[in-house]
This record gives structure tokens, sequence and C-alpha cells, in this order.
């Protein structure tokens, strides 16, 4: 096989070419000639920088709301139609109460959003620089409308605390390091945000909602009107089993 | 404190994650991909809006009959571009001559493109064809295979690799010829 016919049976690149009884021949051609793999590379690097250039139209934040809102109300359907009719009018009269307060922010928008927060602040830029749990929730006292417990997850080290705006709502957030890698616990009061919007899993017989978004894994639980997020790309086991360790220790506040 | 073993463990009769969350997950982290897909093919952020939103809807209402989660995100860009070709070819022609070429286009020029202003990148990708842009909005910027664009557009994969050749084509015609435009001028890219 020639240049020119390797280069078109696998054009525009060696991975993502149609596959085809050419393909096996083309690819052994590439493999062998630095010409062919020169001119690969250079088409692969042309479509890298025509990304970059041509970057992305941001969604507008208007289509982002509606998107999740629609993402949210759906799965408030499709979650009572599992339990069927009688259990979901009993559903619907012992959360109309909740329902009252209609939350505005889509809540997987804004699991979303701490995500995106945990990623921005990888490196554990504190606002207070404290490894001290009760230093640490003093510094929130007059800060938040709850009481943040900064729980002592296992051996995790304790790094510092920052308070976030997401959305217009409050978070606060506390910087921990488990096994070398960040993570994040954010608090944020229960109005703001709804648990539903993950799945519900079982932990040592307590229910922790988990997630995961763009990579990273959200392991949440709820302990007296506050919803506790904890967010890292440890493995999702791990994570679990610190959002379990928390649960605890909150608990005996 | 003392952390007991424990097996995490979803309620009975769920499986790890939903097809629920999986697809809302996918449709709020590609939305952005998902947007620009559609305003660069539609030209408008209006219609752009509408095509997100009923591929959103649609996919919320297939999702519980999902059998297969590999791949959301293609299959998400599916019914995109299906809602796509269908609002094009309401107000003009999507379909185009697809001879297949005789041979694969000669190497990038690399120059051009990273002398390019960012504006006249966006300029070249609007004067394809719609089923050229759709193809190199498909595979260079959103990182697809051909046999993935394929499915998307309905199209045999041979059929849409040399249209992403020809496509490729036109952008370094394009560039080049901004670039010449520029340089007259005496003007920085
Ligand atoms: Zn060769």
């Amino acid at each position: 096989m020639n240049c020119s016919a390797a280069r078109k049976a696998i054009y525009p690149s060696p991975d993502r070419c149609v596959l085809s009884v050419e393909t096996g021949k083309a690819l052994d051609h590439v493999r062998q000639c630095p010409d062919c793999r020169r001119y690969f590379e250079s088409q692969a690097e042309w479509s890298r920088l025509l990304r970059a250039k041509a970057g992305a139209e941001p969604a507008p934040d208007q289509l982002r709301e509606r998107i999740a809102g629609e993402i949210e109300s759906h799965q408030r359907i499709e979650g009572p139609r599992r339990l069927g009719w009688i259990a979901a009018a009993a559903l619907i009269v012992v959360c109309l109460p909740a329902l009252w307060f209609a939350r505005r922010i889509p809540s997987q928008l804004f699991f979303l959003a701490l995500c995106e927060d945990h990623i921005k602040y990888l490196s554990a830029d504190s606002q207070l620089r404290s490894s001290d749990r009760a230093e640490i929730e003093s510094w929130f006292r007059d800060k938040t409308d709850f009481g943040v417990r900064v729980a002592a997850l296992g051996t995790a080290e304790i790094l510092g605390s920052r308070l976030c705006f997401l959305r217009g709502k409050k978070a606060a957030l506390v910087f921990y390091r488990q096994q070398g890698r960040p993570v994040s616990l954010f608090q944020i009061n229960r109005r703001d945000l709804s648990l539903a919007a993950l799945d519900r899993w079982e932990v040592d017989g307590a229910a922790v909602w988990r997630a995961s978004f763009k990579g990273y894994s959200v392991a949440a639980f709820e302990q007296r009107g506050v919803v506790y997020a904890l967010i890292s790309d440890l493995r999702e086991s791990e994570l679990l089993r610190l959002a379990s360790a928390a649960r605890a220790e909150a608990q005996g506040y | 404190m003392k952390l007991l073993p424990f097996q995490p463990r979803p309620p009975a009769g769920e499986s790890r994650e939903s097809p629920e969350h999986a697809v809302g997950r996918m449709l709020l982290e590609n939305l952005d991909g998902l947007y620009s897909t559609a305003y660069r093919l539609t030209g408008r952020a209006d219609a752009a809006e509408d095509l997100v939103q009923e591929t959103a809807h649609k996919a919320l209402r297939a999702a519980a009959s999902l059998r297969d989660q590999r791949n959301l995100r293609a299959w998400l860009f599916t019914i995109l571009v299906h809602a796509i070709r269908d609002h094009v070819r309401r107000r003009r022609r999507w379909e185009e001559s697809d001879q297949q070429i005789e041979s694969a286009p000669a190497g990038p020029d690399l120059e051009s493109l990273s002398q390019a202003a960012v504006q006249d990148v966006r300029d070249a990708l609007g004067r394809l064809s719609p089923p050229q842009r759709a193809v190199v909005l498909l595979v260079d910027l959103e990182e697809f295979t051909i046999a993935e664009a394929a499915r998307m557009l309905q199209a045999p994969p041979g059929t849409v690799a040399s249209r992403l050749a020809r496509a490729h084509q036109a952008l370094k015609g394009l560039l080049r010829a901004y670039g010449s435009r520029s340089s007259e001028l005496g003007g920085q890219p």
C-alpha cells in the first residue's frame, strides 16, 4: 500500500477512521512510514488548534436552568411512578409542605456547581488556613444561617475553609486531604437544594446520596436541616466511607 | 475515630446509577457542546435553545427505556443532530453531492491556522455547507469518531470521511485567503 492510499483509508486519524478491510493494511503502512506518521500527527495538531480557536458558544444561563428544572421535575415524576399510585398519593401528602418551598435552583445544577467549585479550589485556596476544627466552626458562626460542623474524616488532614456563593446561595466549604487527594466538604442549608437529584444508597444502614459530575464523585447526606456534600476524585467506595464517618460524627453533635 | 468496614449498596432493585440520573447528568455536562453545535448549524440563538430543549425533552422521556448506558454522549448528540437536520431542511437544502474523494488532502497548513484570528476561524466554519460544517463540528470539535458521526448523520461512514476531507480542504483555503488578505492590508492576524 502506498502513502496516498494509506492516508485516504484512515483519514482523519488512525483512532477515528472508518474500519474496513483496508484499515489494517493502512495502519501497518503508517506504523512503518515516518512521512505518514508526521502527516497524521500534524493533522491531529491542526484539529486541536481548530478546536481551541473555534472555542464553544456557552449555553445561556436561562437555558441551563430550564433544562436542569426539566431534569428535576422528570425525576420527581419517575420516582413516584415506580412506587405505584397508592404510595405516590401518600408521598404527595407527606411531601406537599416541602414542595411548597419550590426550590428556585434545580438541585442537580447546584451539585454540578459544587463540583466546579471543588475543581476551582483544588489547591485548597483557603480564606482561613487552619486545621483547628473549633476555630473553623467559630469563623463560620456569623457567616451562615446554619451551624457549620467540621467533622473529623478518619485520618484525613484538615487544611482550611472558605465561604462560597453558588448561584446566589451560601455554601460553607472545608478543605481536607486524604491519601494525598483533595476532598471538599460543602455544607448548605437544606432549603436550598434537594438530595432527590442524586441516587440514594445505603451505607452502614443509613442513607447516603451519590452522583458523579465531570469525573468527580459526590457523596451527600442530610442532618438537622443541613446538607453535607463530600466531593473528591478518591475511589467512590472510599468517599462513601468518609461520608459515613462524617454522618456518624455529625449525629453525635 | 473508628471507621467500620461496610459494603455500600444501592437500595434493592436499583441499578448503580439510574438511567434518568445518568441522562440528566450527561445533559448538564454537555450543555455547552450541544448548544454550540446547534447554534453553529442554525446560525440562530433562539433556534439553538429550542433544539437543545427539544433534545433534553426527548432524551429524558426515552431515559427510562434506555437499555445501554454506554456512550450516552453520542446518543444525546444523535438526538440533537436529527432535530437540527429537520430544522435546517425545512428552511434550505441540507443534502450535498457526496462524491468520494480521489485521495486524502495534502498535509494540513498549521501556519495559516495558528496565525488566523479567532473570528476568522469562526467565520470560515460558518461558510461551510451545513453537512460539511456538521462533520467538522462533530469530529474535530466534539471529538466523535467517523463511525459515530455517520450514525448521527445517517450517512455511510465512507461518505462522512470524504465530506470531512473536503471540509478540511475548504477550511484551509478560506484560512489561507484570510491570511493573505490581512497581510495585504499590512495588519496583524
Ligand atoms: Zn506513507
